[in-house]
């Protein structure tokens, strides 16, 4: 198997954020030893004393990123589950998909129904008169009428 | 293999500054020819002749200290032989490049010509997130650019550029709507209204580049993605059969293929000019090159309304700016007509109605009960006998009083004369005090204007069921409106008056067409003898038997109710006339309790109460119109947007999209993954991404 190169990072960001938050820890060189699958695999890499801030990794040969699960085997060895990130992966490829968006926070539209609207129980009132009113105690008119000639 | 041809610099009047040369590098220059620009914006200039390349090269000009200085550019080298001419594009990318690229590389061996340039500047340096575009001219040599740069006056330099000026002719390319414009200024101010004429207005015109033509609608609407004072606006062509552009000011045309949803320019950007409210104009050719503007609208649904045939034109953000004021009409092809009201032309020649001060009705009660021996106003002693003679009374004579809570003088001042008698029968009766007569009851108390307003802006919380708008009337209680009919508009609310049936009717009247009109009862009949104050309570019992129950659910009802109110006056009325024992026992049993409830009713149950009697009571009530907005509070507030976005329905691809995504669909394109990665990709798009 040819040579493969291997960047480890610490991620911050959240599996549903496209565009990880990474800071580089290492850049590994080695063999990759029998069959793995581009979207899971496992490698023994040598012990590193950051170990436990590793959490994320670049394989540029598979074009993938991959979340990565750290398990200390000894003193000298360190094993690594990869599984591969598509959203970071894969971004520059599926942005230019074409999708209608149900809820957006750059491109929405006021006027839809929105269900994950929590309402108070309590409606507020707002009451606004108009000019004028009737004023019975001052300008009242009775009206007489009577049958007779006009 | 031609390298370093061109170089380009600035110059402005404190000195000459290279900001970016191409050097000749041939790899670079391999790079720029074979990636051509496949979705370059509008010329963003505010010049006509531009011509249009499609291989970029990025080269930009930028000045922070230019303000009020005029600018230039000339070539510094270029290459004559193989007849090299160069063009210049703009390049998509929230900045405004320009580029050049060497025609006859490409096998192109046309005439030369040279582009009006866009530049870039900013007034100060505080706003170099906001830059202001305008057109460089491209001078032939140095010498000319420094005579241009410090020319005395406008004038001067005008003259230098159309003599030296390579790029003057193309931009000299002005069609009739921009005969006034200036070479060196900019095209502000200046759009084209809803009948093709040129106009003045405060809409600057700066995509003259591109122009549109289609016999069908279409319009832009604002994309996300604003970026440095920059937004995107799409090319909407919903609905669109045919339509053709024009990147050379109308000189030539070319169609679109099939369903014309893409041009080369699939957006072009809006300048917010470091204020909201200024939009720019896209000539629009419809209909034997019949120039209008394009409208600009905020999302992609209202554009489609719009396209569709809509009566939406005013929704457009910038219909203030391009349409100079004139309404469009609406889908019947007919303008909006105000209401006219009728005019009531009828009257009972058998009974007069009399509009009375108390003076009058205190000088009719004593000479009506005037006991003296050939009193003074006899006159009465022959009414009592005339009407003896038929088996009546004198009192029969007189069939109602009724007391109005307005000055009704003023209501009906075109309807009513003024004398000093009153006729009971056929018998004058001369007074001290002058009555007006009731000829008709022609005119209206008005209320006042109110404006109906959003809460929370433009948005659906606005309306139903988020926000209702109810109205009190006075003597007819609460009813509820329906907000689309009265938001955003002028809404009157005036009272007319019945004086035979002792009601009134309130209508309700938006931006001059009447919406909403509800009947209630506000004349009061006041007892004239004992047994109508029998009368006037069983009067108070039917109102509260016709309103006793069911309150809430009836407030929907309105009409139906204002109508049964206009009865039970009328009924009461006639029991004035007619009331006998068993009304009497009535009001002995119920009386006193029935009018302490109708007052609980009225009082207790404010919001929900419907309708009014004809008794003083009311009169406890408010007089007045009262316009109440229930509204539901709710807490979409910028965090949340951020969270979990808000309703959208938009399409596009997914990369357009800024910060939280969550799909209703996609049709995914994606390379490299394997299938199990693209379905997980699918899944987190369907259920929410932050991009």
């Amino acid at each position: 198997m040819a040579d493969i190169t291997m960047t480890l990072y610490n991620n911050t960001s959240a599996p549903n954020v496209v565009r990880k938050r990474i800071t580089t820890l290492h850049t590994l060189t080695g063999d990759l030893k029998g069959s793995a699958e581009l979207e899971q695999l496992t490698m023994t890499i040598p012990y590193v004393s950051d170990f436990a801030q590793i959490n994320y990794a670049y394989i540029p040969q598979f074009n993938r990123y991959y979340y990565v699960q750290v398990e200390v085997l000894n003193g000298e060895l360190i094993k690594i589950d990869l599984t591969s990130d598509v959203l970071m992966s894969f971004w520059s490829s599926f942005r230019n998909s074409r999708c209608i968006a149900k809820r957006s926070s750059s491109n929405y539209n006021l006027m839809l129904p929105d269900d994950r609207l929590a309402f108070s129980p309590q409606p507020t009132y707002i009451r606004r008169k108009t000019a004028s009113k009737f004023t019975p105690d001052s300008s009242g008119s009775y009206v007489l009428t009577v049958g007779g000639k006009g | 293999m031609a390298s370093n041809i061109l170089t380009f610099d600035y110059y402005y009047s404190s000195g000459f500054h290279t900001v970016y040369t191409v050097t000749g590098s041939v790899t670079k220059e391999e790079e720029y020819r074979t990636t051509p620009v496949d979705n370059f914006s509008a010329f963003w200039s505010d010049r006509k002749g531009t011509k249009v390349s499609t291989w970029d090269i990025h080269l930009r000009l930028k000045s922070q200290y230019t303000q009020g200085q005029r600018l230039a550019c000339y070539i510094q080298e270029y290459e004559t032989s193989g007849n090299t001419s160069y063009s210049f594009n703009t390049y998509n990318a929230n900045v405004f490049d320009f580029s050049g690229t060497f025609k006859d590389e490409y096998g192109d061996t046309s005439t030369k010509s040279y582009a009006v340039l866009p530049f870039e500047y900013w007034t100060t340096p505080d706003a170099m997130s906001c830059p202001i575009m305008c057109n460089l001219p491209v001078f032939d040599n140095q010498t000319h650019a420094e005579q241009y740069i410090n020319a005395i006056n406008d004038e001067v330099a005008l003259s230098i550029l159309e003599l030296y000026a390579l790029n003057y002719s193309a931009g000299e390319y002005v069609d009739e709507e921009l005969k006034e414009y200036v070479y060196y200024g900019r095209a502000e101010e200046y759009t084209v209204d809803e009948f093709g004429n040129a106009t003045m207005t405060s809409s600057p015109a700066l995509y003259r580049g591109i122009r549109i033509k289609s016999k069908q609608r279409c319009s832009l609407y604002e994309i996300a993605g604003i970026d440095g004072g920059v937004l995107k606006l799409g090319m909407n062509f919903q609905g669109v059969e045919n339509a053709y552009y024009s990147d050379d000011f109308g000189e030539t045309w070319q169609q679109m293929a099939g369903q014309p949803t893409q041009i080369p320019f699939g957006y072009l950007y809006r300048n917010w000019a470091g204020e909201i409210g200024t939009f720019y104009a896209l000539t629009l050719d419809r209909d034997a090159d019949y120039p209008t503007n394009m409208f600009v609208y905020k999302n992609r649904e209202d554009s489609d309304a719009y396209n569709d045939g809509g009566d939406n034109e005013t929704d457009a953000v910038n219909y203030n700016s391009i349409s100079t004021g004139y309404t469009p009409q609406n889908r019947t092809g007919e303008d909006d007509d105000e209401t006219t009201f009728g005019v009531i032309g009828i009257r009972s020649i058998f009974s007069q109605q009399y509009i009375i001060s108390e003076g009058a009705l205190s000088e009719i009660a004593n000479a009506f009960y005037d006991v003296s021996q050939g009193g003074a106003t006899g006159i009465f002693e022959d009414i009592k006998k005339g009407c003896e003679m038929y088996g009546d009374t004198v009192v029969d004579d007189i069939e109602s009083l009724v007391f109005y809570p307005v000055n009704l003088n003023s209501v009906f001042s075109s309807g009513i004369i003024s004398q000093n008698y009153i006729y009971f029968g056929g018998y004058q009766f001369n007074m001290q005090h002058s009555v007006n007569r009731i000829l008709f009851p022609n005119g209206y108390y008005d209320f006042g204007t109110f404006q109906i307003e959003t809460t929370f802006g433009d948005n659906i919380r606005s309306y139903e069921p988020y926000t209702k708008l109810y109205c009190y009337l006075a003597y007819i209680g609460w009813v509820q409106l329906d907000m689309k009919k009265y938001l955003h508009k002028s809404v009157n609310v005036r009272y007319y008056f019945d004086t035979r049936a002792n009601t009134c009717c309130a209508v309700l009247v938006a931006n001059g067409v009447m919406c909403d009109y509800f009947n209630g009862q506000c004349g009061v009949s006041m007892p004239l003898r004992a047994t109508d104050m029998n009368a006037y309570a069983n009067a108070q019992i039917q109102t509260l038997l016709g309103f006793g129950s069911g309150v809430g659910g009836r407030i929907n009802d309105a009409q139906k109710v204002g109508s049964q109110l206009a009865q039970a006056g009328a009924t009461a009325g006639e029991t004035i006339a007619g009331a006998g024992a068993l009304g009497v026992l009535g009001v002995g049993l119920q009386g006193t309790k029935t009018l302490y409830g109708l007052t609980q009713n009225n009082i207790n149950n404010f919001n929900h109460t419907l309708g009014a009697s004809s008794s003083i009571i009311n009169m406890y009530l408010p007089q007045e119109c009262l316009f109440m907005f229930e509204v539901q509070d709710a807490m979409p507030t910028e965090y949340e947007k951020e969270l979990v976005g808000l309703p959208s329905n938009a399409s596009g691809l997914v990369g357009s999209f800024n910060g939280y995504l969550e799909c209703e669909q996609v049709n995914l394109v994606c390379s490299g993954a394997t299938a199990k990665e693209q379905a997980e990709i699918i899944r987190y798009l369907y259920n929410g991404v932050y991009i």
